[in-house]
């Protein structure tokens, strides 16, 4: 039971924040995260457009709701009117009403 | 972006429909397959709309079979299209194309030359020396060199003191300015007196330098001394200096016209016949269209040029001229009394007027009538004007 406890001391931070060790280092030297972990970069225009850097792929297409896998997960755009503006390998531009954004 | 959308129009693109279940999988691989896809719109559960680079096109059956989706045509955009609609009709392009050669070799001649600004010089004079030095219509524009033509104008005729030339369009557009003769003036130094230069009645002098021999109100002959430029020492005789004699002498002067008082009047008037000549203008040489004749002996003619042009610049040496006649005969009318003493009095002014100068200032005009024996009547039109008299004589002759 005294080992549980230490154990217990050595975490630092918010708890349950699974940073891993690499992205700990690449922060540390201020390398651009999208590039090297090929992390998603989200621009937005107000609600009326989104622009997706980095995405692999679209799961799901409708004019309510696009969902596209990422590094980071899935992200779901959530909206009305919802059109694919311009697509390509490297980025997505969707452009309509858009109420939500969400990670899962 | 604009531009982007202008690129997409030149290279040319295709709408299509796609219908199935999995357009996400369709999207995916075509974006896989770098097939340019953009504006993507669902359409419906099952179907989406969007628009595909023409060149791609042909590569969408595989992304299409493996998706399960049905592609079809809505519609096809760009430049393409458009050249592939005209690619049946060659002669057509190559008419085009002929059509603005020929247009450009007309372009290239003066066709027109246009004078403007003489008063006293004539057109027939200016056209003389642009003949003289090659100019006129017909010629290639580019070797018209107008600097060489406005200075050879300004030498040739005395008059002019200013000359511009240009070339606009098939027009050579020559501009001249007059000038006015320089009066002859006597030098500074030189000794003068001031003397009448016509008739009248002194009016107001004003003296600068020199000795007035005249006063308000005198009246003076042509010739004579108004100012004296010899100024005589008042308490010795011998003592005399020469200046050059400088006065405004303002008189009032008159100008006379007369002349006589007809009762009948022999005038042009229009029958009322009229007709039409039609010819064509080619090159500047006109046509007459075939089968027509004047009739009239006496007419007065009004002529209409209709040119080809392009604006105002661009004429092309084509036209349609219209002549048109009035037939005239003359008559004598006989006019009343009223009507007779005006037509005199009139020519009575007319002739007076011509004889008064620019720089006089008309203060009143007269007009009365003078019977003879016969009982003719003369209009004789007397205006008074007030003018410097002045003029600038060296002493001794």
């Amino acid at each position: 039971m005294v080992s549980i406890n230490v154990n217990r001391k050595k975490q630092k931070g918010n708890n349950g924040n699974k940073v891993p060790v690499s992205e700990r280092i690449i922060e540390f030297l201020e390398l651009p995260k999208d590039i090297v972990l090929n992390l998603p970069k989200i621009t937005m225009m107000g609600n009326r457009s989104i622009i997706i850097t980095n995405y692999e792929s679209i799961i799901e297409f409708d004019s309510g709701k696009i969902k596209l896998a990422t590094v980071s997960g899935s992200l779901m755009v959530k909206g009305k009117y919802l059109d694919i503006r311009e697509i390509n390998a490297e980025e997505i531009s969707i452009t309509g009403e858009i109420n939500q954004l969400e990670f899962t | 972006m604009l531009i982007l959308k202008l690129w997409n129009y030149i290279m040319g693109y295709v709408i299509i429909l796609v219908e199935g279940n999995s357009i996400e999988k369709f999207i995916n691989i075509c974006v896989q397959k770098r097939i340019l896809i953009w504006d993507i719109q669902k359409a419906g559960p099952a179907s989406a709309r969007m628009k595909m680079a023409l060149k791609h096109f042909r590569k969408v059956r595989a992304p299409a079979r493996a998706a399960r989706c049905r592609v079809s045509l809505v519609s096809k955009v760009g430049l393409p299209f458009l050249l592939r609609r005209y690619r049946k009709r060659k002669t057509f392009i190559l008419g085009a194309f002929v059509c603005l050669i020929l247009f450009n070799i007309l372009i290239s001649f003066i066709w027109i030359v246009e004078i403007d600004g003489n008063k006293n010089t004539s057109d027939e004079e200016i056209n003389a020396v642009l003949l003289k030095h090659g100019i006129r219509p017909g010629i290639l524009k580019y070797n018209v060199n107008t600097d060489n033509i406005a200075n050879a104008l300004m030498l040739e005729i005395d008059e002019l003191s200013w000359t511009g030339v240009s070339v606009r369009g098939t027009k050579l557009k020559v501009s001249v300015r007059e000038r006015r003769i320089p009066p002859e003036l006597v030098d500074t130094d030189e000794p003068c007196n001031i003397i009448a230069a016509k008739d009248g009645m002194i009016e107001s002098i004003y003296t600068q330098k020199g000795t007035a021999l005249v006063k308000e109100g005198d009246t003076v002959i042509k010739g004579q001394v108004l100012v004296s430029g010899v100024l005589k020492n008042k308490h010795d005789e011998n003592d005399i200096k020469l200046v050059h004699a400088l006065a405004e002498v303002r008189a009032r002067t008159w100008y006379e016209g007369s002349a006589s008082v007809e009762d009948t009047v022999v005038e042009e008037y229009r029958t009322g016949d009229e007709e039409k000549l039609y010819y064509i203008e080619l090159f500047n040489r006109r046509y007459k269209l075939p089968f027509q004749k004047l009739s009239f002996d006496r007419y007065e003619k009004l002529e209409t040029v209709n040119r080809l042009s392009l604006g105002n610049d661009l004429v092309m040496p084509f036209g349609f001229i219209t002549e048109h006649y009035f037939e005239t005969g003359t008559r004598i009318r006989k006019l009343s009394e009223e009507e007779a003493q005006q037509r005199a009095a009139d020519r009575a002014y007319a002739l007076a007027l011509d004889k008064v100068p620019i720089e006089a200032d008309i203060r009143s005009t007269s007009l009365n009538y003078k019977y003879d024996k016969d009982g003719k009547s003369t209009a004789i039109v007397i205006i008074e004007c007030i003018e410097n008299i002045g003029m600038k004589s060296k002493i001794g002759g």
